[in-house]
């Protein structure tokens, strides 16, 4: 009886099991027993485990790229991950690291090495080994590049910058009168010459301007720290200990705000995918985002164009972030590994012109001086952008995605939907601000 | 008989008792080991481990257990604001999706129980998203959710009505929730009260309607009284369920828009392994064990009164 | 009751007023209007995964299906490790269900039929432990498999979703529902108590272990948190926290991730097909008891 017992459970999970495997049989070379002995042991020494967050347009950029390395490179059999952007992202790779078993080369974004390499979760780059893959200091964007070493050490290789933008409707521009005779919008210098602007689109019976502000915390983040820093403002100092957040400077650029979604100017209850909707079929006529979307508009066929952000508010700054290739901590150095780093590193450079298709600046100079990156329009119009980018403060708990992009984009975002005043949503920063930098730091 | 007789047996009886016992104590606490061997590795041992983590500023990312803190941790969790607002989004979830989910199955399972074809169509369609894992939940209701593509929107659409925003509303996302959570877990409830309702014989509710009652009186007098024990027990079930609530918030909207779908669980998670402070998270789960604990202490005591009133 | 009431309800009841004859049929009506409606959002995603991707963005949303394809389920093979997924999901739930079953037996059997100092101690420690939400652990039990070196394994996997409080006392309640001369008549021909419980014991409690079985394999199969922690590496996760984690494919991608939503919940329907009434009686069992 005991046998018919465990026949019958054997079957009913058999069967069950027997369905999955034959659904997944074919292809999946799979590695049960190192499931049990642990990842160090029979460990694949041809897969070069790749993640990134990179979903969405210029997630099928990078798709081609990986694909152009595979052929080159057929005996590297290269394991690519897409995961989801932001806290999750940096969340699991650094439990990957810590768990012992993390990826050969991931992606990360420049803002958040500081919660990364104080900790030792990443190794460096060995000059010497980048030059001989033929990769040199001077080849990078300068600041991307100086901004990803930590004690003389190269932590990181930037492989673009991408900043804050404004994407504009040249069809609705033009009848409003203000392009020049290049097909650019004239240049806006002043908060006044922003306002005229937006009201003479707003007499034309269209939207203005779209920002994102619901559930999207980032753009809002992006928005206000683009205008403050143009103003000269800092937010963090001593690697985000101390607070230097300016009151008064804040509420000139949050009543800014406030006044853009109070008149009207800007639309003030979209989210992410909306804001996108709005601008592609023509709604509004200028879109403040990160450049990425720039496939999405081109399959529209929409008329556009694209520039750096207007300088408004004094000197020019854009908010922008980087994503950079680094070298998770190994628990085991391997020589032949790190070849095949440095050698899809090289390689995924080398195809910058397909990478700036999606939107984003080179950090590789030599595409990004190149004729041919000149002629991707828009693409690079807002090119010299790079060196005059502003990345978000340096803190452990700040970044892409972070804790302090989340609290302060969310009470910015009050202010863009009219839930919250300015000085409320300051207070609201500033708070959130302390709590951050008063926790004991993790790394 | 002769005396002599009894004493004997009695005697030898104890005697081999005595090392049938000791026998049966040996291999008594010896069959519980496996069983223990796990329950102190990977239940207990966690758990006093927790304790320990909470009076230091243990991190994740940096070996050993860090500073020794004492009560600093907890004293800081009092102040948090953050983590009494992630509290209490979990405590009006609990409160909004209890009711809700109790009250629904309870219908559901009324209008079934009485059927004699087609219960097994009944059971399939409301039980069946109860087996589903979370992460498939997840996706398709994020599908639905999606705004202008999903099915909630065209739905809306198709009755002339606007569309809310879902998932991205700070006063709606949490119903939002509320809404998934009640389709994925109704039908354990619906279970519940369908064996419970099918164990009332027919023989009372026929007497009742001899008597005159009607439905609904049938329904308060006989059906409600008989599954009073039922009811509690579904009713604390789905506090103490609710109030441990991770999956669908963590997968739907990671604690937005806004934090305003944050539960405590969530806020625990974020704090041990996104900021990596494993010290000050574990104090946070310990106070919300301890919150379980006593609404779960409460229900044995409420279920042991009841019973012996019974 | 007078003669008198008793005819006017029999009389009432053979010509029963028009409400009473159409109530139960509004009744069935609105039952199948909501079983219809708690079926929609599985109906819709299937209806998405078996459209052509750009027939998915239709605004507004609409059921048509204008091209019939099954391109999403294969591509969702190859565009991700789903299939590693379901190996190790089954591995995995495999192995917790039969350690489950096995020490939760023992230790049901040895608690109801066995008498030992300090049982019904242990009884209660064992039952204590329901109370504990297995989330405070997370964290703890993060690190002590960091300690050895353990994540990422299927050991981390398996092991933390063995001890299982109420499956030993599903099975201590079931033992103590048996009789006792079962055994007894054995234990008196000096059979061993292990010999007791494999060969009488065990084989008796078929609906008790075919219970726990379905429910654990089923939970095991759900479980999203700790196999979250503790699988960093794609090829070890399980089948919830891959669907949850990793983004497959490029550019609209809706009918490929409701495919996939598919061919993660399809075991478990088919284990639900198959143990519906194990399932349902299990549930209303444990709630009953």
């Amino acid at each position: 009886m005991t046998e018919q017992l465990t026949r019958r459970r054997f079957l009913t999970v058999a069967a069950g099991g027997a369905t999955m495997l034959a659904a997944s049989g074919c292809g999946a070379t799979y590695d049960v027993a190192g499931g049990f002995l642990g990842p160090a042991s029979g460990a694949n020494n041809h897969t070069l485990i790749y993640w990134n967050l990179l979903s969405g347009g210029d997630g099928a950029h990078m798709q081609s790229m990986e694909a152009a390395f595979r052929k080159a490179n057929p005996k590297v059999a290269l394991d690519a991950t897409v995961l989801e952007w932001g806290n999750p992202y940096y969340t699991k790779l650094a439990m990957a690291i810590r768990a012992g078993s993390p990826p050969d080369v991931a992606i990360m974004h420049l803002s958040r090495l500081p919660g990364f390499v104080p900790a030792g979760l990443l190794d460096p780059y060995d000059p010497h080994l980048l030059a001989a893959h033929g990769m040199h200091p001077s080849d990078f964007t300068p600041l991307a590049f100086r901004k990803a070493q930590f004690g003389g050490r190269q932590m990181a290789i930037p492989l673009d910058t991408h900043p804050f933008v404004q994407y504009f409707n040249t069809k609705l521009c033009r009848k409003a009168g203000l392009l020049d005779s290049s097909g650019m919008l004239r240049p806006i210098t002043s908060p006044d010459a922003l306002l005229t602007v937006l009201r003479k689109l707003k007499a034309q019976k269209v939207t203005p301007a779209v920002c994102d502000q619901i559930n999207d915390p980032a753009t809002p983040w992006r928005l206000f720290y683009t205008l403050y820093s143009q103003a000269g403002g800092k937010v963090l100092a001593d690697s985000g200990k101390r607070i230097v957040l300016d009151r008064s400077l804040s509420l000139k650029v949050l009543g800014f705000i406030e006044q853009l979604a109070k008149e009207g100017l800007m639309n003030s209850n979209n989210d992410a995918g909306g804001g996108v909707s709005l601008f592609s079929d023509g709604t509004a006529a200028l879109y403040w985002e990160g450049e990425w979307n720039v496939d999405v508009f081109q399959a529209a066929k929409l008329p556009f164009s694209m520039q750096p952000f207007p300088t408004i508010m004094g000197r020019k700054a854009s908010q922008a972030d980087s994503h950079t290739f680094v070298m998770p901590k190994q628990p085991h150095a391997d020589p032949e590994r790190t070849e095949m780093i440095y050698s899809l590193i090289r390689s995924l450079l080398g195809q910058s012109l397909t990478w700036a298709g999606g939107g984003h600046i080179p950090a590789w100079l030599p595409v990004r001086h190149s004729a041919a990156y000149r002629k991707l329009k828009p693409e690079s119009n807002y090119e010299s952008v790079a060196d005059s980018a502003v990345y978000d403060p340096s803190a452990w708990y700040s970044g892409s995605g972070s804790n302090l992009e989340n609290y302060a984009g969310g009470a910015i975002a009050g202010v863009m939907t009219g839930a919250a005043s300015p000085a409320a949503a300051y207070d609201e920063m500033h708070s959130a601000l302390v709590s951050l930098s008063t926790q004991p730091d993790p790394v | 008989m002769s005396t002599s007789a009894v004493p004997a047996p009695a005697v030898r009886d104890a005697r081999s008792r005595t090392r049938h016992s000791r026998a049966r104590g040996f291999t008594g606490f010896g069959f519980v080991t496996p069983f223990l061997v796990f329950y102190v590795l990977f239940l207990l041992l966690p758990l006093v481990l927790a304790v320990v983590f909470s009076l230091f500023n243990t991190s994740l990312a940096l070996p050993g257990l860090g500073r020794w803190e004492g009560l600093h941790n907890y004293g800081e969790l009092f102040r948090d604001s953050y983590f009494w607002s992630s509290m209490w989004h979990t405590v009006l979830f609990t409160l909004v999706s209890t009711p809700v989910l109790v009250v629904v199955s309870f219908l559901l399972a009324l209008g079934v129980y009485r059927r004699r074809h087609g219960q097994w169509f009944f059971r399939l369609a409301f039980f069946l998203p109860y087996i589903l894992p979370s992460a498939v939940v997840a996706l398709v209701w994020l599908w639905i959710f999606e705004p202008g593509y999903g099915l909630a929107d065209g739905a809306l659409h198709l009755v002339g009505l606007g569309a809310p925003s879902w998932l991205g509303s700070t006063s709606i996302a949490l119903y939002s929730i509320v809404l998934v959570t009640v389709w994925w877990t109704v039908g354990f409830n619906f279970i519940l009260f369908l064996a419970g309702l099918q164990e009332i014989p027919q023989e009372v509710y026929e007497a009742a309607e001899m008597d005159g009652a009607s439905r609904s009186t049938q329904v308060r007098r006989i059906t409600l009284p008989m599954l009073g024990r039922t009811v509690t027990l579904v009713t604390v079930l789905q506090i103490i369920a609710s109030l441990k609530i991770f999956d669908q918030v963590y997968l739907m909207t990671q604690g937005g828009p806004n934090f305003s779908t944050r539960v405590a669980l969530e806020y625990i998670y974020d704090t041990g392994f996104t900021s990596g402070r494993v010290g000050y998270a574990s104090a946070a789960s310990l106070v919300l064990f301890v919150v379980i604990a006593i609404i779960g202490f409460a229900w044995l005591a409420l279920v042991r009164r009841q019973e012996r009133g019974v | 009751m007078s003669a008198a009431a008793v005819r006017s309800s029999t009389a009432g009841r053979r010509s029963r007023p028009l409400s009473q004859r159409v109530f139960p049929h509004v009744i069935t009506g609105v039952m199948i209007a909501l079983a219809l409606l708690w079926l929609a959002p599985v109906l819709w995603a299937i209806d998405t995964a078996v459209k052509a991707e750009p027939d998915t963005i239709k605004i507004p949303a609409t059921w048509a299906i204008p091209h019939l394809t099954f391109s999403a389920f294969s591509t969702d093979f190859s565009a991700s490790d789903i299939g590693r997924w379901y190996i190790n999901s089954a591995i995995v739930s495999l192995l917790v269900t039969v350690f489950t079953v096995i020490t939760a037996s023992m230790a049901g059997y040895a608690l109801s039929r066995q008498r030992f100092r300090g049982q019904n101690l242990l009884y209660g420690a064992i039952l204590a432990g329901i109370m504990i939400p297995p989330q405070a652990l997370m964290v703890p039990l993060f690190r002590e498999f960091q300690a050895i070196h353990g994540l990422n394994t299927y050991w981390a996997l398996v092991l933390p979703q063995v001890p299982s409080p109420v499956a030993v006392f599903i099975f201590k309640k079931f033992f103590d529902g048996q009789p006792p001369e079962l055994d007894q008549a054995a234990r008196m021909d000096g059979a061993s108590w292990w010999t007791c419980y494999r060969r009488i014991a065990l084989p008796l409690s078929r609906s008790a272990v075919a219970a726990v079985s379905i429910f654990t394999f089923v939970w095991t199969w759900n479980n999203f948190l700790w196999p979250f922690l503790s699988s960093t590496n794609t090829p070890m996760m399980t089948i919830p926290v891959g669907l949850g984690t990793v983004i497959p494919g490029e550019g609209i991608t809706n009918a490929l991730v409701m495919a996939s939503a598919i061919l993660g919940a399809l075991p478990l329907v088919v284990v639900f097909l198959f143990g519906q009434r194990q399932i349902v009686e299990g549930v209303a069992g444990t709630g009953l008891k």
